[in-house]
């Protein structure tokens, strides 16, 4: 299926791929700043 | 109580300098997407699959760099004791995390169309496999132990064995018969073996990755100090003035 990739197809996942992680590494920061810490002693 | 209630919210406030990093990082990542998608020529082998290397490399230099700034943060932990510095060295271990799987990611994207595989186990890409193994146990040995102080230590000597191998990976291409290409560009001053409109725009991509670990990082230390038992904080500095004011 990945094998019958055009070049265009292949470059646009690479690039696609970059940008996921990064929005999904940005998205876990949001989530462990609003995270509640856990009280003392747990 | 009122006062209290103020000095703990502000670290939360993210510092404009720090928003506005993130603007520049939207900024810097649209402009070298356009560069290597669209200004970069074709190579003259690779043809349209030269614009993942500007993806790939780039990711891989700002990987190496995270590592060793991660090293760097953990000797001073074991040195000083200070939690700032583990907050600091964990801070870049998960940007070493999120760049050496892009690496890999990214490698096995380029690789396919080009080498007519996904992976092989020879040195350059078995020692990359390595290093993201280690940093992957670096975390997970943080959520084993409980001791903050031990754990801080435990870790640390694992981010110091991840520096050890860089050299190593860095090497690996020139030392071993690899699948993995030779360098392009070496940093000992040997030559570049790129054309100059390609490596305008690779710097610009290693730039921009550059760009966005330090406010993945920034990010990540003031989430971190702010999550610091306040046992570790430095004193707060103006409760005195917040007392007045209520």
């Amino acid at each position: 299926m990945l094998a019958d990739l055009t070049p265009g197809q292949w470059v646009a996942f690479a690039w696609i791929e970059l940008i996921v992680v990064y929005v999904g590494y940005l998205l876990y920061l949001r989530w462990l700043e609003r995270k509640k810490p856990k009280p003392e002693g747990e | 109580m009122g006062d209290k209630v103020t000095s703990l919210q502000a670290p939360r406030k993210r510092p404009l300098w720090l928003t506005l990093l993130g603007l520049a990082c939207l900024v810097g990542l649209a402009v070298g997407a356009y560069l290597a998608l669209v200004v970069s020529p074709p190579d003259v082998n690779q043809g349209e699959l030269i614009r993942i290397m500007y993806a790939h490399v780039s990711v891989a230099w700002i990987c190496f760099v995270a590592v060793a700034v991660a090293g760097f943060w953990s000797v001073l932990y074991l040195w000083r004791g200070r939690e700032r510095d583990d907050v600091r060295a964990v801070a870049n271990a998960e940007a070493a995390l999120v760049y050496s799987a892009l690496t890999i990611t990214g490698g096995m994207i380029y690789s396919k169309p080009t080498l007519n595989t996904y992976w092989t186990w020879d040195a350059k890409l078995t020692l990359t496999a390595i290093m993201v193994a280690l940093i992957v146990g670096y975390f997970i040995v943080r959520a084993l132990i409980d001791e903050p102080v031990r754990r801080g230590r435990v870790a640390a000597v694992i981010m110091l064995i991840v520096v050890v191998s860089l050299p190593f990976n860095y090497l690996a291409a020139e030392w071993f018969r690899t699948l993995h290409p030779a360098k392009s560009v070496n940093l000992d001053g040997s030559g570049v073996t790129m054309d100059g409109s390609m490596l305008r725009v690779l710097l610009v991509n290693v730039a921009v990755a550059g760009l966005i670990y330090l406010y993945f990082v920034s990010e990540r230390v003031r989430i971190g100090l702010f999550k610091m038992p306040s046992t570790a904080k430095e004193p707060a500095p103006v409760p005195t003035e917040v007392v007045r004011v209520g």
